[in-house]
């Protein structure tokens, strides 16, 4: 029979969050890929949909091979396998039956072709009835599963999310075109929107002018804030135009006036409220007072932000003076700092902590400021989580990377590391951005010098005089940071076994970034020539198993040749090779040049001679050279990682 | 035209009857019709519908089904801005539902009750948003949403997953309106004190005194050291009173701590590290009390 069989499942639930979606739909697609043919089953293909309250999965052109069973108990098998295979981190529980799921259970729609699926999770059976809308009794028949989606589409639901995301996106550019404005793009809030309608349908709202004389940037977080979109006008100031979007159901088109008045009303409020912050704020002059800060607990053992702050200007001056030749006034800078978070006393922080340093620069302006001073307030934060945007002023540099090394190493140093998939603290990141600003603005200077110079001025102010510990915080922090440096370059796009080869995590140092990039690119070029690459390795694993041998019999190996005893020219040649070996190297492509002429040597050597000579001395001697040979597979570049 | 109209003595209809004590008892028809028994507000000060003990305490004890809705005057002395702004108050209504075990359909009795005080989930954008609620001084916590009304949040919806530590089992759901919210919409209002209580009082008339000289006390005027000292004293009283298992008044001295605090916290007084020393004593008591509530009913 050349039926072609599909399949459906419907979890249909209540409203789910919308991070749970993406991770439930990964999930699934991970089993379909991975787990499904243990099951004794193949289909052609699958699609996997969502919205709010259902999570579809449809299996096309299904073949059963290993006939055990009636294809319905197996598929019931299967979509209960799948359901209970779900993992999430929040998570409830809602009925007797104390299943675990994101939000509760209500209802299953499974069928095979045009038969239902049987089977029961969660206290609900599964049936071929679909829930129509949250607001109605009324459930839908499914006949067969490739009725699905277009039963949907006829009571205004996409059940696509793909397609919701064209649709919204369609409107909104449509529905701002049509009044000449710009859509300032939001990819996160349609992202999230098209989970919490099942039909977009944007409504155009306005607030009252008056309210554009605000900082821009304040409009924005309370407009977005009610997950509505902004929209700027052709000469790239924002207008007093907003969106919200909205469900598309039959009724909706005689009842957008009290939708848009209730927005509007909403909107109105929290810019009153935001302009009372403001004023205040200014008037208060809340920026300049940072001896404030002596209130505000930064952490319990580290004091005060007062106190960091005092931290943060210790590894500045030393920077300054360091890496960028005293070239900031010691004035600025220290203004800088004493500003760079007295913006948390204001109100608008309070109020919208995502402000933070952004309110800092405008009311630092405002109150006269230098411009290099206002602006580092904000640069400081700078690289923000899903941005590539680096401090540009020299004075924002320097604070940014102080704050940040700041940072860690007090972690470290008071036991909050961060460890397996905990990071409390977010010290992962902090690390990171330093790490982008280094290799931006210092990548030749030595980040072991750095991290150590910055653990022993902060020591001094945390009265941390246990060696031991301080010994071992200092290795943790060394290895964080190679990390943190390995995950950078795999997210450049570089492969990690040749990171691992330049970045020598056994030896607790780091080095230049610079010195890692140029190593990391001649060995990629090196080896892309697959021929000399082989090779190479091929003589590298010769030493080695050579060398273990050597080992097994317990032979000692002297540190020191004894060129006197050498027979053949090949012994000399090689010495000579091993001799002319320096770590002091400046272009990595002569490196590997030269590891290919050893190799060709090396080669040479084997063949020409028996390293297990009779006479003991002899032995001892060849071997000797091996030992230097290996050293130089390993030292610069250590190239175990490829064997 | 005569479309036009018909709408017009809808609005005039809505108008008349939804005034803030008529959603009151329409919500209390409502809930009641759907098992619910009707209680009365709390006459210990609190901060919100969970702090009444028909919550906090009977969702631990074994009365199932436990079905109760009452109105919650919850007070919130940060929140205060000197009846000044249009939306915010520190003390205001909730329309607190308890029911457990929760029905399957219980979103959908949610919108009815919605439908029947005249919010049309058809005319009305209706959102269920991911809030998982948290009361650090009750050491609770449970999944749910806020639910959004044309933009504005009109109610809290939570599954009570622990109280104290204590895992709930049958799991209640705790449906918490915000009345004025409500009524904003109903009454086309953007001036929570333009609302009408009844047809003759307006919110103005009742609260917007009662909201400047509290704001004046809260922020300003209390008395710092007395507070101090009277959560000291509620403290030590729930401990002495628990030790006499009589977890019922000491529960009582729990939510006079709980109030204490957040006067202390509106008025500044109490530093960041102090906070969390604060939350941490009156959780430790709360934990205590829930405990021997249940070993001794």
């Amino acid at each position: 029979m050349c039926k072609d069989n599909k399949s459906l499942l419907e979890i249909g639930t209540e409203n789910l969050p919308v991070s749970c979606i993406d991770l439930m739909l990964r999930q699934m697609q991970h089993f379909l890929v991975n787990n499904i043919q243990n099951y004794g089953i193949r289909y052609n293909s699958f699609h996997l949909y969502a919205t709010a309250r259902k999570i579809v999965l449809i299996l096309y052109s299904i073949q059963y091979i290993h006939k055990t069973q009636s294809i319905l108990t197996l598929m019931g098998k299967i979509y209960t396998d799948i359901i209970n295979k779900l993992s999430f981190s929040t998570k409830m529980v809602w009925n007797e039956s104390q299943f675990v799921f994101p939000r509760p259970i209500r209802n299953i729609v499974a069928l095979y072709n045009n038969n239902v699926v049987k089977f029961k999770i969660a206290n609900v059976k599964s049936s071929r009835y679909s829930e129509l809308n949250i607001d109605t009794k009324y459930k839908l028949k499914i006949a067969s599963p490739e009725d699905y989606i277009s039963h949907f589409r006829k009571h205004r639901i996409i059940i696509d999310h793909t397609k919701r995301y064209k649709v919204l996106k369609y409107l909104l550019k449509n529905l701002v075109s049509k009044i000449g404005g710009i859509l300032i793009n939001d990819t996160k809030l349609i992202n999230e929107l098209i989970y919490l309608v099942d039909y977009p349908f944007p409504i155009l709202c306005s607030f009252n002018e008056k309210y554009l004389k605000l900082p821009h940037q304040i409009i924005t977080t309370c407009i977005r804030k009610q997950k509505c979109f902004v929209i700027s006008n052709k000469k790239n100031s924002l207008s007093n135009l907003f969106i919200c979007v909205v469900n598309n159901n039959l009724h909706r088109n005689h009842n957008q006036d009290t939708i848009r008045s209730d927005y509007e009303r909403v909107i109105d409020s929290l810019l009153c409220d935001a302009q009372s912050f403001y004023t205040s704020d200014i008037q208060d002059k809340v920026v300049i007072h940072s001896v404030k800060l002596k209130n505000i607990t930064y952490h319990h053992k580290l004091g005060s932000i007062y106190d960091k702050l005092n931290r943060i200007q210790t590894i500045a001056n030393f920077l300054n003076k360091e890496f960028f030749h005293t070239q900031l006034s010691s004035s600025l800078l220290t203004r800088a700092i004493n500003l760079s978070k007295t913006d948390i006393l204001s109100k608008i922080v309070f109020e919208y902590p995502e402000l933070q340093g952004i309110i800092g620069s405008i009311y630092a302006y405002k109150l006269g400021e230098n411009s290099d001073v206002a602006n580092s307030i904000e640069q400081h934060y700078w690289p923000l989580a899903n941005s590539d945007k680096l401090p540009i002023s020299t004075i924002a540099i320097v604070i940014a990377l102080s704050d940040r090394i700041d940072t860690l190493v007090t972690s470290f140093f008071v036991g909050l590391g961060a460890s397996g998939s905990k990071d409390p603290y977010g010290l992962r990141r902090v690390c990171i951005g330093f790490l982008k600003i280094i290799k931006k603005y210092l990548l030749d200077s030595n980040l072991d010098y750095i991290i150590k110079k910055t653990f022993d001025l902060i020591s001094s102010y945390i009265n941390y005089n246990n060696k031991i510990a301080y010994n071992v915080a200092y290795e943790k922090i060394i290895e964080f940071f190679q990390h943190r440096l390995s995950t950078m370059l795999v997210k450049e796009g570089y492969n990690l076994k040749a990171i691992n080869s330049v970045m020598n995590n056994s030896t607790k140092t780091i080095g230049e970034i610079s010195v890692i990039y140029r190593k990391l690119q001649a060995l990629i070029v090196f080896s892309k020539n697959i021929k000399h690459f082989e090779y190479t390795l091929l003589t590298f694993k010769r030493i080695n198993n050579v060398l273990k041998q050597a080992d097994k019999k317990n032979i000692n190996i002297p540190e020191i040749l004894n060129q006197s005893i050498f027979v053949d020219g090949i012994e000399q040649m090689l010495y000579k090779q091993i001799k002319s070996f320096t770590l002091n190297i400046k272009d990595y492509n002569n490196f590997f040049d030269y590891l290919i002429k050893l190799s060709l040597i090396i080669n040479d050597f084997f063949k020409k001679i028996i390293i297990m000579d009779q006479d003991k001395a002899r032995q001892a001697n060849r071997l000797s050279l091996l030992k230097k040979a290996q050293y130089i597979f390993t030292t610069i570049i250590d190239l175990s990682f490829y064997l | 035209m005569c479309y036009n109209i018909c709408i017009h003595i809808k609005k005039v209809i809505n108008y008349y009857k939804m005034n803030i004590q008529s959603i009151i008892s329409n919500l209390q028809k409502f809930w009641n019709k759907q098992g619910c028994t009707i209680l009365q507000s709390y006459d210990v000060e609190n901060g919100a519908g969970t702090f009444n003990p028909a919550t906090f305490l009977f969702i631990l004890g074994d009365i199932t089904p436990w079905n109760v809705a009452y109105v919650e005057k919850s007070r919130r002395p940060s929140d205060g801005r000197y009846g000044m702004n249009p939306q915010r108050l520190q003390s205001y209504y909730q329309f607190q539902v308890i029911m457990k075990p929760v029905p399957s359909n219980i979103q959908l009795i949610y919108i009815n009750s919605l439908k029947y005080i005249g919010c049309n989930s058809e005319e009305n954008d209706i959102k269920f948003i991911e809030d998982n609620w948290e009361s650090p001084t009750l050491g609770a916590y449970g999944i749910g949403w806020e639910v959004w009304l044309n933009g504005t949040e009109i109610t809290q919806f939570t599954y009570f997953q622990h109280i104290c530590g204590i895992h709930l089992s049958p799991v209640p759901i705790e449906i918490t309106y915000g009345i004025e919210r409500i009524a904003m919409h109903l009454q086309h209002k953007s001036n929570i004190y333009d609302l009408q209580w009844s047809d003759n009082i307006s919110y103005k008339n009742l609260y917007l005194e009662c909201e400047k000289q509290w704001s004046q006390y809260n922020f300003e005027r209390s008395n710092v050291k007395m507070l101090k000292q009277h959560f000291d004293d509620w403290e030590q009283e729930a401990y002495r009173l628990l030790s006499n298992n009589l977890s019922i008044p000491a529960y009582d001295a729990v939510v006079k701590c709980s109030h204490l605090f957040n006067l202390l916290d509106a008025r500044k007084a109490i530093s960041i590290a102090e906070r969390t020393d604060y939350i941490l004593r009156v959780k430790a008591i709360a934990k205590l009390v829930a405990e021997n509530y249940i070993n001794n009913i």
